[in-house]
């Protein structure tokens, strides 16, 4: 055999190694173009077949299949937004699914990530289809990669996946509709939900109550199906629908699932409130928060570890404004990207830069005498119309608080205190699932819609304004009372609800404990304490337990401005003794009412050392002295040195005359 | 603009270096002239005072940075807080010891070392107090910051060394 024989054996056995990686790419089409494809497809179902939307009895089309003509969606489905259950490094904590049921006062943070602090979905009951229910409204599909659960078994042969809708984030235009799709969502309608959220079809009918065994080929299954009717109008002559597609989401994609909103008393009316300032300045989420094809959306923390090995440190705050280096002054990734701009932080000391994460000055909302409450998409639905959202709702999330990470790092932090019936023993809390719980509360505490009790409808008493307000006061309007009567009188009525409260708890824990397991002791979480029945069996003890500790995620936005920055009006607005930042509290809040929350300072939140932050901030007091005295030594010195120099440079200069005249 | 972080990766290494062989140096004076005793002038009782003053709060402002700096790798907390108070104190000793130390050379007569020491050490001196104290001022950014705590620590180091070099030079007569 030739030399030029055996090469290109080779060369054909190298190409057959590796032929399969190409085949594999070489299946999804490619325009390598700038320009966003015209997006004409043919429906295809969730099967994989192509059908005709004008044809009676139409089946409704599948995003997910009919992308995945042209796209890698087996890789794509092992993105950050869809591979909850796939395993692995879960990253950075971050924000749960939050478990609210207002009929048994829970708010469990929820996570098939395994989060420390987060439960899984199935301690409550709820398996992949209850969860998708409850939870799919704010995801984008992937209910065998978010949930684990398998393709088309159990229930799902009901109601078909809940795919990808690539549509949620790649829709160009506002047609796509969340409310349509949280509702077919709601209705476990999973593979109808494309088509309603799209409108591209009329979807009739629910398959919420068919049976788990319902057979769809059965005759005459069909009718009790949902009923799709396509809309003619975008049906193309060739059959084909427009689909109108963008490569980069659009911010109002992201804010589908990441709206944020301050809520409550003192919170900033929306139309005042300022977006992040990167948005303001025309960024778009997607230039820092970029992906590939397979969709591992960089999440922009310092230290993040991209599942593909691609190096995305550029893309944290540090990253991107300044540049990374080796420790030995070599720069390994250059800062500056999309423009951005190197902050000067005139007169911080650098140490700051160390022991602050950039979000701890920049970001969410500033730390204010007391921490507020915030609504978020993903934790109260917001983006679905709502005639009875309040401020009051559950799950209560509270922020900014501040917090010593791992790294020793101090970032700005949101947190939830989780609250659920259960059982304890040992260190181990069971929950009792929702619904089982409900009906033991139902009986005892006579709850119907709500565990907490409303205290907007709750009028003071007569012996609560006896205890609350002056003698010649309580006859006085409520219009009339002063700031404080009001709120002596809100305490007084609190407590009293509280009081009310723990009597019906005392009669719910005894009803759940007669249904314990040996051993184990019926218990309710709530604003961070654990309640149980005292040792008489007819009071309730509370008490801070681990257990009810607040599961807290690190908040990146809203970025705020310079100038709007913590400690841009100088080293007071933190090191003071009314610091907000150091000084600030806040109260774990759960459902039960609760006169006496347990709060905590920033301080201790930190965990520094109240000694050391008072003689620093006393320190601070005598600063401007410190400063003049400080110029004024350096002056003497500056005279000195000059004076030295002088009388040095003088005598050598008389040691060189004389030499000279020596040798002369 | 960045950091010359080599500058403070090896400030461990070199500040240990600089402190032995300034110990070293020291302990040879003081045995020469211990074998050898010059003919010391009388010091009056400010000067004494200036000297213990200047040696105390220099102690104490290097033991606070070069003690963390050996241990943990990094100036925080306590030390931090004590050292930038003592610093401040140290200044102003170091004004007055120059105005001082100016004045006797001016009067008395002293050897050449004690002048070239002398005058180290007050440029040391004002060095490692200027470059924080501009710091203390909202002109720089966070890159010149650094390189003022650059300067320093090495300034810082160089006061040390050149104190401690000065007293012995000055025993010495």
């Amino acid at each position: 055999m030739s030399h030029a024989r055996l090469v290109l054996l080779a060369a054909l056995a190298a190409a057959t190694c590796v032929a399969p990686g190409v085949r594999s790419q070489e299946n999804y089409k490619r325009t390598d173009s700038g320009r966003t494809h015209a997006h004409h497809l043919e429906l295809v179902d969730a099967a994989g077949r192509k059908f005709d939307p004008t044809a009676d009895g139409a089946p409704p089309f599948s995003s997910y299949q009919t992308c995945k003509t042209c796209h890698d969606i087996g890789a794509i489905e092992h993105g950050w937004h869809f591979n909850a259950a796939a395993g692995g490094d879960a990253g950075r904590p971050g924000e749960p699914w939050i478990l609210t049921d207002e009929r048994t006062g829970t708010q469990v943070p929820l996570s098939y990530r395994g989060w420390p602090g987060t439960r899984q979905p199935s301690e409550f009951g709820l398996d992949a289809v209850a969860f998708l229910a409850e939870f799919g409204r704010q995801l984008p599909g992937g209910s065998t990669s978010y949930t684990g659960a398998t393709r088309g078994e159990g229930r799902f042969r009901v109601t078909g996946d809940l795919d990808i809708d690539c549509m949620i984030c790649h829709s160009a235009d506002r047609s796509w509709s969340h409310e349509r799709w949280a509702k077919t969502t709601a209705t476990q309608d999973f593979a109808w939900a494309s088509a309603a959220a799209m409108g591209l079809a009329k979807v009739e009918g629910s398959v919420r109550g068919l049976p788990d065994d319902f057979d769809k080929d059965a005759e005459g299954a069909a009718s009790k199906l949902p009923k799709v009717t396509y809309d003619r109008s975008r049906i193309g002559p060739d059959g084909k629908v427009f689909f109108d597609v963008v490569r980069r989401p659009t911010n109002a994609s992201c804010m589908t699932c990441h709206t944020r909103q301050q809520v409550g008393e003192g919170s900033t009316p929306r139309w005042l409130h300022d977006q992040d300032v990167h948005i303001r300045a025309g960024m778009d989420c997607v230039d820092c928060h970029r992906n590939g094809l397979e969709h591992h959306t960089v999440r922009g923390y310092e230290g993040e570890q991209h599942p593909a090995g691609d190096a995305v440190a550029s893309l944290s705050c540090r990253g991107c404004h300044l540049d990374q280096t080796d420790g030995h002054g070599g720069i390994t990734a250059r800062g500056g990207r999309l423009g951005a701009p190197e902050p000067q932080h005139e007169g911080l000391p650098p140490i700051h830069l160390d022991k602050l994460s950039c979000t701890a000055c920049h970001a969410g909302t500033a730390p204010d005498a007391m921490a507020r409450a915030v609504q978020t998409s993903m934790s109260h639905g917001l983006g679905i119309p709502s005639q009875t959202r309040s401020a009051d709702d559950l799950p209560y999330l509270v922020e900014p608080t501040l917090r010593r990470n791992a790294d020793g790092v101090i970032e700005p932090i949101r947190s939830v205190w989780p609250a659920f019936w259960g059982y304890r023993s040992g260190d181990a809390i069971t929950p009792i699932p929702t619904d089982d719980a409900f009906k033991t509360l139902r009986r005892t505490m006579r709850v119907r819609t709500q565990l907490r009790p409303d205290l907007s409808r709750r009028a003071p008493k007569p012996d609560e304004l006896e205890r609350a307000l002056a003698a010649d006061r309580r006859e006085v309007p409520e219009a009339e009372w002063t700031d404080a009567e009001r709120e002596a009188v809100r305490a007084e009525v609190l407590a009293s609800v509280e009081a009310e409260f723990r009597e019906g708890m005392a009669k719910a824990l005894q009803a759940f404990q007669k249904d314990a397991p040996d051993g184990a002791t019926a218990v309710y979480l709530s604003g961070g304490r654990a309640h149980t029945l005292a040792a008489d069996g007819t009071t309730v003890e509370s008490r801070v337990d681990p257990a009810a500790a607040a599961y807290s995620w690190p908040l990146g936005h809203d970025v705020r401005p310079a100038r709007q920055a913590i400690g841009a009006n100088g080293c007071t607005e933190c090191h003071a003794a009314d610091a907000s930042f150091v000084h600030g509290t806040f109260a774990a809040r759960g459902p039960m009412p609760d006169a006496a929350p347990e709060s905590t300072t920033m301080l201790a939140s930190m965990g520094l050392d109240p000694t050391l932050v008072g003689t620093w901030e006393q320190s601070f007091g005598g600063r401007s002295a410190f400063k003049v005295i400080g110029v004024a030594a350096l002056a003497i010195l500056a005279l000195v040195i000059l004076l030295q120099v002088t009388v040095g440079v003088d005598t050598l200069l008389r040691g060189l005359r004389r030499g000279g005249g020596g040798t002369a | 603009m960045t950091s010359p972080d080599g500058l403070l990766t090896s400030y461990p290494v070199v500040s240990g270096a600089v402190v032995a062989a300034t110990a070293a140096v020291c302990t040879v004076s003081l045995a020469v002239s211990r074998a050898a005793p010059a003919a010391s002038r009388t010091r009056g009782p400010i000067e004494r005072l200036l000297g213990l003053a200047l040696v105390a709060t220099l102690a104490v402002s290097a033991a606070t940075s070069l003690g963390s700096v050996w241990t943990s790798g990094a100036m925080h907390g306590w030390p931090l807080l004590i050292h930038v108070a003592v610093g401040g104190a140290l200044t102003g000793v170091l004004a007055a010891f120059g105005v001082l130390g100016a004045i006797l050379q001016r009067t008395t007569p002293t050897r050449p070392l004690c002048r070239v020491t002398f005058l180290a050490l007050v440029v040391s001196g004002f060095l490692a107090a200027a470059s924080m104290l501009v710091c203390t001022f909202p002109i720089l950014g966070t890159s010149w910051m650094e390189r003022m705590a650059d300067l320093h620590r090495y300034a810082g180091l160089g006061l040390v060394a050149s104190a401690a070099l000065h007293l012995a030079a000055s025993r010495n007569g």
